[in-house]
């Protein structure tokens, strides 16, 4: 029969969870992440395509850690990512602006997550021993675009 | 700031939501583990004092997850989720279908292990999908007993048997059946076996910081449900009475109510009683109380729902939902419920 | 006149959000073990 334990050490300090600090939503975590949701479905390349302008290729980085962005120590991952610049976010209090590609403008929210969202990553089990689960943290808020897509102006 | 994605997702993220209750479990460090019966059944989530049933709740947004760097503002996506999990408090369980029963044959408990093959203790713990707390007292509820590592539930007649030579000796060495020591009364229990005694104390006595009290209702209780099983015919209410309290070891005083043995017994006939047990009962509401008028024509309401609760799924006022499929009738100052 | 044309063009290459009219929602699941780990 299979059991699986689970770590949560990382989160305990940011339980309880009190009241979210009014005044200038903090949209990430302590740690750094956050939920942006879009009520559609976000169409991305799967890799870099072969023919691309010379702005297209600007988009494209071949490995994550040249934005000066470190996911792997912190989320466990490993190997480089190539990544897709996708958007621009802006917030203002608690108004959100999400310009997708080069043409979609959504306007959208900052809202409370209720019940908060716990981060967890699950490895396959390794045959020889049980790696426990672990809860990596725990998001309270989100960016949440429910409109339609406007033209960028 | 600028958004970034991987092009390949991670899809080893998930998201679970935080329940107040699981968060509750957090704030008292308790050990969490996901556990499930073979991996093809439910997900359940066990901390040492509740159970989950873990769920995911699917939906048709785009959620992504973002690592934020707010030095040179920017995010990249790492996992895209298109649900969630959500765990719901439930009750544990115990499932002890390959626990075998003891009973006293006169049978060696080795040849009873060869025989029946019993799973190890601290498997059965390990893979129940049940909280600590909710297996201890399962395990009690149900007469468990480890024996050599081994699991097994003891019958109700070796339970009654050892339950009635703890009771005669705590008398006859006139132990404080409010305040007894476990170790002292195994010290004069000759002939039984430790872990039965410690089994039998489990069900019918609680600890307290001055040892052992005896559950005197529930002993009461048991030994009245013994003894309407043991006919399965209709006896008079008075002679029942009369050998609930025989039934009882010598010297022992305990009070007895029939009240408490509410849900075991119906009255076929007036001032008779009958063991009646609700396992097997329709599910269907109609034919239940068709089931129920049968076996006796008018009920008093609180003697009728140990029989029905279960069916009242939308947790009306009990009365209010007996009336949809019964009525009322007055009988003197009081009511019964009689078929429509 | 002069043909503007977006940064990119082809469908292949192109990011967009297509939208979803009515938030369908949220389904509950019953998973198996398998399902998750």
């Amino acid at each position: 029969m299979p059991s699986r334990s689970i770590e949560y050490d990382e989160v305990t300090e940011s339980i309880p969870f009190g009241d979210l600090v009014e005044g200038g939503p903090v949209i990430s975590t302590s740690s750094g992440l956050m939920i942006l949701e879009i009520q559609g479905d976000l169409n991305l390349p799967q890799r870099i395509p072969d023919k691309l302008t010379e702005t297209e290729s600007e988009m494209y980085v071949q490995d994550e850690s040249s934005l000066g962005i470190n996911t792997a120590d912190e989320l466990g991952s490993s190997g480089s990512h190539t990544a897709v610049k996708f958007g621009k976010l802006d917030i203002d209090g608690k108004r959100a602006t999400l310009y997708i590609g080069s043409s979609q403008r959504l306007v959208g929210t900052i809202e409370k997550i209720d019940p908060p969202l716990g981060l967890m990553r699950i490895l396959s089990e390794s045959s020889t021993e049980e790696t426990p689960i672990q809860v990596l943290d725990v998001i309270r808020q989100k960016a949440i675009f429910r409109s339609r897509p406007l033209p960028i102006m | 700031m600028d958004i970034y994605s991987w092009l390949q997702r991670d899809d080893s993220f998930h998201l679970i939501q935080m329940t107040p209750d699981l968060v509750k479990t957090m704030e008292n460090n308790e050990r969490l583990i996901f556990k499930s019966r073979d991996r093809d059944s439910s997900i359940f989530l066990c901390s040492d004092s509740k159970t989950f049933h873990i769920r995911k709740k699917n939906h048709s947004n785009t959620v992504i997850v973002l690592k934020h760097d707010k030095e040179n503002a920017k995010a990249i996506g790492f996992a895209s989720m298109d649900s969630e999990l959500e765990p719901k408090v439930v009750s544990g369980s115990i499932d002890i279908s390959d626990v075998p029963l003891f009973e006293e044959t006169g049978e060696e408990f080795t040849d009873f292990v060869k025989r029946t093959n019993p799973p190890s203790f601290a498997d059965l713990r390990a893979v129940s999908t049940a909280s600590k707390t909710e297996f201890d007292v399962q395990w009690a509820e149900l007469n468990g007993c480890e024996i050599d590592g081994h699991a097994v539930i003891l019958g109700f007649n070796l339970v009654v048997s050892v339950l009635k030579t703890i009771i005669t000796t705590l008398v006859a060495y006139d132990m404080d059946q409010e305040a007894f020591s476990a170790t002292k009364l195994q010290e004069r229990l000759e002939d039984i076996r430790p872990e039965f005694a410690r089994t039998v104390l489990a069900q019918f006595a609680t600890k307290t910081p001055a040892g052992y009290s005896l559950d005197k209702p529930k002993i009461s209780r048991w030994f009245g449900l013994q003894v309407l099983r043991s006919t399965l015919a209709p006896v008079k209410e008075e002679d029942f009475l009369i050998n609930w309290k025989d039934a009882f070891p010598a010297f022992f005083d305990v009070s007895i109510d029939i009240q408490s043995l509410v849900g075991s017994f119906v009255r076929p006939f007036p001032n008779m009683v009958q063991f009646y047990n609700s396992a097997g009962l329709p599910q269907d509401p109609v034919q239940r109380f068709k089931e129920l008028f049968k076996i006796q024509a008018s009920w008093s309401l609180e003697e009728m729902k140990p029989y029905v609760e279960d069916l009242n799924s939308r947790n009306l006022k009990l009365e209010s939902f007996v009336m949809k499929y019964a009525r009322r009738k007055r009988i003197g100052k009081n009511y019964v419920i009689t078929r429509r | 006149g002069e043909i503007v044309e977006a940064p990119i063009k082809n469908n292949e290459n192109r990011i967009w959000v297509k939208y979803h009219e009515g938030f369908s929602d949220a389904v509950k699941k019953n998973i198996r073990w398998s399902d998750l780990f």
